[in-house]
């Protein structure tokens, strides 16, 4: 309804709280998310509107909270789960992909599992290797689960409110290095963000460049520094890796003839090489040049800033890969 | 047993080979796309008619073949041994009078036999522009030949024939593009067989305006003004059987054939000429149908994808220039059809009326027909009958 300025952590605050007074059966658990508003700050001022009966301090015990958040979903509650660190969903993998991934398939669609996982993630922080994941891959291939990567604060915004209304399990992956990241949202009762198909950011006839998370606003910073030297890229946003809809690449590979993908993960197992293989399948014959990936290294985030800033992405390193197909 | 051309339309006459999809040794299942070769309307697959190996290339790259003529032979597993060329020779005329072996061509010195690098997109760039890859410098990795590189040579007058490195372009006449040729073959072949006259109507499109604004405000945006035309069409024409009687050339006698489902054909511009994919079998479409099939048959059009199906005979064509801004204008019959109808701009128009001026929206339809199967009554019984569907028919799908 109205346009506000807000962070991306104020935003998810601003939808939790919104859903929160909307809807009684939601309910949010997580560590130290409550008295302290969590470690993120990403609910801030929950526990003091809706209490501990709503907003849940648990133990450093994922398995144990997000399979309580299954049972609370049979239940008819509309839980919601914040995994500190994007790194710790290792500790509940199995609760997630054996059992709140299969409960609808499993019942012959008899239950509903509205449930969401935010879980906070990527690096560029100096949290080191074991606080620094995105986590993006780790669930590609488990069907029933609905992946959102949010990149701005309006993506934060409306999609969180869209994954608590699903009626099937959302895992919401946020990136705390754009916490603190500023833009306009559409802030209203209904203002939600489709949970479904990619987005165009940055129109550009030249190159296509496909990212999702912190590497959104490389890719468009890639495109600023390609503009001045007469190269327009095209920028487009992944948004949902599962189910991963990407009509708008097909469309814009069919112009600019040429790819490259940008994610914060290892390149084997990645989305990237899904977009490859679509756009391979469905616009084969617009592609002039082989699609170029752009990823991590095959080790984890290092813990050294100046290691750290070497092998995330950086708008230098994706603008010198459009170069190179253009040019190559 | 052998690949054979199968006929894909009424005027086919040949089939050009672009590229093989598999090697002799291949395995290949039934249904499975072996070759691909270009018509006088489209490049398209020719599919192995069972499983088996691909035993020899009849035709190479570049080479033409009649319809009905083998493109290669497959070694099947009911055990039909693909017969040996070679061995049926007289010994004694291996060396000099065996007949050239179609498998290979006059190929520049030192590319001979090599597999050209090409990117997907200059390929079908190449195809198109009718411009052989080999005769292209790639100028990407490995050679590789880029978009850069095909449309460099397009550019040139020649398309690049006569110009080896440093030489000046000619500016001499250049050669027509495959599709140029077939369109020049087949627009000349209506005019100079086809015995035609044209009708024409201004109908009123207030309703139809009326309908399509409902229809897009329930967000079925995709529905054009195309489409209710060719829903119009189809009823006209269930409502007309003769006008979908089609004129054969047989080869002792002409004949005339009757379609017995509604097929239209529908112009597509594409930037260097046109193709008309059949839509099949219109008849008690709904306009969410039509739109499918319109949408669908345009894509493939445009990638250069058209199956046998889009190419089906249809006995009229729709051809709408509205939007190019066009009064009313004639189209040509294309030969193996006995009608086209045109459709000029939407535009307002004053009409006399119960003694007084009044302004409607219409459009100017232009129907020419084949004189020899369909008589000026019929073809303006036709034309009423649509202009009333149109002015005052409801729509299915709205």
């Amino acid at each position: 309804m109205t346009a506000q300025q807000l962070t991306y952590r104020e935003a998810i605050v601003t939808a939790l709280q919104e859903e929160m007074r909307r809807d009684p059966r939601t309910l949010i658990m997580g560590e130290d998310i409550g008295p302290s508003g969590g470690p993120f700050k990403t609910c801030q001022g929950l526990y003091e509107e809706f209490g501990a009966q709503r907003v849940r301090d648990t133990p450093i015990a994922e398995t144990g909270f997000v399979g309580a958040a299954l049972g609370l979903a049979l239940a008819g509650f509309r839980p919601i789960v914040e995994i500190m660190f994007a790194d710790f969903l290792g500790v509940c993998f199995d609760q997630i992909v054996n059992s709140i991934a299969k409960h609808r398939f499993m019942s012959g669609g008899q239950v509903a599992i509205p449930l969401v996982i935010r879980a906070i993630g990527g690096g560029g922080l100096r949290f080191g290797p074991q606080h620094s994941t995105t986590a993006e891959s780790w669930f590609l291939s488990v069907p029933g689960l609905t992946i959102a990567c949010p990149s701005t604060a309006a993506e934060a915004y409306g999609m969180l409110k869209a994954a608590i209304r699903s009626d099937n399990p959302v895992l919401l992956l946020e990136h705390k290095a754009l916490l603190g990241s500023k833009g306009s949202v559409e802030v209203g009762p209904d203002e939600l963000a489709p949970l479904d198909g990619a987005k165009i950011v940055r129109r550009g006839k030249d190159a296509t460049i496909v990212a999702s998370l912190a590497m959104v606003g490389r890719a468009l910073a890639a495109a600023d520094l390609l503009s001045a030297e007469g190269i327009e890229a095209e920028v487009i946003d992944i948004r949902v890796l599962r189910t991963m809809n990407l009509q708008c690449v097909f469309e814009s590979i069919r112009t600019t003839n040429l790819l490259v993908t940008v994610e914060e993960q290892a390149q084997l197992g990645g989305w990237g090489g899904e977009v490859v293989a679509e756009v391979v399948h469905e616009v084969f014959d617009y592609l002039d040049a082989p699609p170029e990936r752009i990823c991590l290294p095959e080790y984890p985030v290092p813990y050294s800033p100046s290691l750290e800033d070497g092998v995330i992405p950086s708008a230098e390193r994706i603008a010198s890969a459009v170069r190179s197909l253009l040019e190559g | 047993m052998d690949l054979i051309v199968p006929q894909l339309s009424s005027t086919m006459e040949t089939a050009r080979v672009v590229r093989w999809l598999k090697r002799p040794g291949d395995s290949v299942r039934m249904g499975e796309a072996v070759v691909e070769v270009e018509t006088d309307k489209s490049t398209m697959d020719v599919e192995s008619p069972a499983d088996g190996v691909l035993t020899e290339v009849l035709v190479a790259e570049g080479e033409e073949v009649a319809v009905a003529g083998a493109l290669g032979r497959l070694a099947t597993s009911e055990g039909s041994a693909p017969p040996m060329a070679t061995t049926s020779l007289p010994v004694a005329a291996t060396s000099a009078a065996v007949k050239p072996d179609r498998t290979t061509r006059e190929l520049p010195a030192g590319v001979a036999g090599e597999r050209v690098k090409a990117s997907p997109l200059a390929r079908r760039l190449a195809v198109e522009a009718g411009l052989d890859l080999r005769t292209i410098r790639g100028t990407g990795p490995n050679s590789r030949i880029r978009k850069r590189d095909v449309l460099l040579l397009k550019a040139l007058p020649d398309g690049g024939a006569a110009t080896p490195a440093g030489a000046a372009p000619s500016l001499l006449a250049r050669p027509l593009s495959p599709m140029r040729a077939r369109i020049a073959e087949t627009v000349s072949a209506s005019r100079k067989t086809i015995p035609s006259y044209s009708l024409d109507r201004w109908v009123e499109t207030s309703r139809l305006a009326a309908a399509r604004a409902k229809i897009a405000a329930k967000k079925n945006d995709e529905i054009t003004f195309t489409d209710m035309l060719l829903q119009a069409l189809a009823d006209s024409l269930s409502q007309t059987p003769a006008m979908l009687d089609r004129w054969l050339d047989g080869a002792a006698q002409p004949s005339v054939t009757s379609a017995r489902s509604i097929d239209i054909g529908l112009i597509v511009a594409l930037e260097h000429g046109l193709l008309i994919p059949t839509l099949n079998d219109l008849a008690n479409k709904d306009l969410v149908h039509i739109a499918m099939a319109r949408h669908e048959a345009i894509e493939r059009a445009r990638a250069g994808r058209l199956t046998a199906r889009d190419q089906a005979p249809a006995p009229i064509t729709l051809s709408n220039l509205g939007k190019s801004g066009v009064d009313r204008f004639e189209a040509i019959i294309s030969p193996g059809q006995s009608s086209i109808l045109a459709v000029g701009r939407e535009h307002e128009r004053a009409l006399a009326g119960d003694g007084r001026l009044y302004a409607a929206r219409g459009v100017n339809l232009t129907l020419s027909v084949d004189h020899r199967l369909i008589d000026g009554r019929l073809g303006a019984e036709f034309l009423g009958r649509l202009a009333d569907r149109i002015e005052q028919g409801s729509w299915r799908g709205a």
